[in-house]
């Protein structure tokens, strides 16, 4: 399989005297569907955010669909065919509507007016929120915002989707409808969460973000989905 | 282009004007410009049966837009407040002399006075009113989308509709801190501890936008931002708009009648 993701020999930290990965070494395959888990302040968002060039690390590699990215320029071509939600769907509707959020990036990636917005109105009828077009986003429930966040990724028909804790502060029937919505796709992704209850419904690969590095859990071996303890689970 | 089915079903906010009116399917440019003609020959008016005129002719525009009774006299009451400054000294014959038809202790209140304050208040009142009708029932980020149609520049309408973006966001930021502060025993009031409350509080909200602006950029560049907010168009005149021109013109006319044949 090839590597969608390869990172070697990461290190970055925010404050030099508190490093948070040295030399850390991920890869994420093509069609993987993968959950990113590990303790609050682990550094699951740093490391999503570091693949997205959205912050710039000290040292070490990150390839990204088969090429090296280091400048802002190749990140932004990388960007472009990843999905990125974020934990905070408020930060990613900026856009009076929600039309006019699903139809962004699609706009930035070049795309004419009439293109965009036949993108829309997929993008809508795949996430089953067709009657929110014109609503204003920041009258939707939390829940809702979630999906059609989802949807603004969807909708710059990316390769591989990243989403960081998709389910935090929603209720079961939203993280009922996400699930439904990320098994739909068809797309692999990456999944940085702490619900392991609903990862085990999407995402069956797992690893774990722990002291600064990955471990990668076989699914056999994963310590109890209900007990997410400090139990550490190395190769066995 | 889409139509504007559907954009005004949320809830009453009058922050956003996003309220379930008659008049919020009318396209924004066109209410922009009627305000504007609307508002300039309410203030050429001197004649106070024009006046009288102009702001029934003002409530007939509220009335059109079920703006809801309640807010309209909050907010009224905020205009009219100033003009009852204007009352304590536009009617007496210090400011307005004229014909006296009322002595109150040493002073005398003019006929021409009280026209004058009357002609003010009504054509005041009949602006204010018209531009809760027409403006109120548009949604801010209409507003922006015909400032943009209207030529305005690119990057202020950028501006200007994030910052009705996370106005909301901000307001929302600052009562969450507050009800904080308010759990924690926090009152306001002149104490030293109290004003460091404060202080801390617009510290934090600064300090906490800035973060959010800083994840806002990022989640804009994840999406290939390059430096312009598209919005869709969502504008074309349609027969509700040529009834609404028609209603404010005949309005008008009326009232020009009424300022320059009587
Ligand atoms: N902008 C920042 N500035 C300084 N430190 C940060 C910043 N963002 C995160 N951190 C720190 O980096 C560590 C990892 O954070 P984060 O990646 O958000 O963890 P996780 O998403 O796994 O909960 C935490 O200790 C956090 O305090
Ligand atoms: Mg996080």
């Amino acid at each position: 399989m090839a590597a969608l993701i390869d990172i070697t020999n990461l290190s970055f930290s925010y404050d030099p005297h508190r490093p948070i990965f040295e030399s850390l070494d991920f890869v994420f395959h093509e069609g993987q569907k993968l959950g990113l888990v590990g303790k609050n302040g682990a550094g699951k968002s740093t490391l999503l955010q570091l693949i997205m060039g959205l912050i710039k690390s000290s040292s070490g590699a990150i390839e990204i669909f088969g090429q090296r990215r280091s400048t802002e320029a190749q990140f932004r071509e990388a960007r472009l065919q990843i999905g990125f939600v974020f934990q905070d769907a408020n930060d990613q509707l900026f856009c009076p509507t929600v039309g006019d959020d699903i139809a962004f990036g699609p706009l930035n990636m070049g795309l004419s007016r009439e293109e965009a917005d036949k993108i829309v109105d997929e993008t809508l009828a795949l996430i089953g929120m067709e009657s929110f077009k014109d609503r204003a986003s920041y009258s939707l429930s939390d829940g809702e915002k979630k999906i059609v966040a989802i949807g603004t990724a969807l909708a710059m028909r990316p390769k591989l989707l990243i989403l960081d804790e998709p389910t935090t502060c929603l209720d079961e029937d939203a993280c009922d409808r996400i699930a439904q919505v990320l098994l739909d796709c068809g797309l692999p992704y990456l999944i940085a969460a702490h619900d392991l209850s609903f990862l085990d419904r999407v995402a069956p690969d797992r690893a774990r973000l722990i002291g600064g590095h990955i471990i990668y859990e076989p699914l056999a071996s994963r310590p109890d989905r209900n007990h997410d303890r400090l139990r550490v689970v190395g190769k066995d | 282009m889409s139509s504007l089915k559907g954009a005004a079903s949320a809830p009453f906010d009058p922050i956003y004007g996003a309220f379930t009116s008659p008049l919020s399917k009318n396209d924004g440019r066109l209410k922009i410009i009627l305000v504007i003609l609307w508002a300039i020959l309410i203030s050429a008016l001197h004649g106070l049966i024009a006046a009288f005129g102009a702001f029934a002719g003002s409530l007939i525009l509220i009335t059109l837009s079920r703006w809801p009774l309640k807010n309209l006299i909050k907010r009224l009451y905020a205009v009219n407040f100033f003009m009852a400054f204007m009352w304590l000294m536009i009617p007496f014959s210090f400011s307005t002399p004229g014909e006296v038809i009322a002595r109150l202790g040493p002073l005398a209140v003019t006929l021409e006075g009280v026209k004058l304050a009357s002609l003010i208040t009504l054509k005041a009142n009949a602006i204010v009113i018209s531009i809760i009708a027409l403006l109120g029932t548009t949604p801010l980020h209409h507003l922006a989308a015909a400032s943009r149609e209207m030529h305005i520049p690119e990057k202020l309408v950028g501006v200007f509709l994030l910052a009705v973006r996370y106005f909301q966001v901000m307001h929302q930021e600052y009562l969450r801190l507050r009800r904080a502060m308010r759990a924690r025993g926090f009152k306001f009031n002149l104490s030293s501890n109290a004003l460091r409350g404060a202080a801390n509080l617009v510290g934090s909200l600064v300090v906490r936008s800035f973060d959010r602006a800083e994840r806002v950029h990022k989640a804009m560049l994840s999406r290939g931002y390059t430096g312009m907010v598209h919005v869709r168009s969502a504008f074309y005149l349609k027969p509700i708009d040529l009834v609404l021109a028609l209603i404010i013109l005949a309005l008008a006319g009326l009232v020009g009648g009424l300022e320059w044949r009587l």
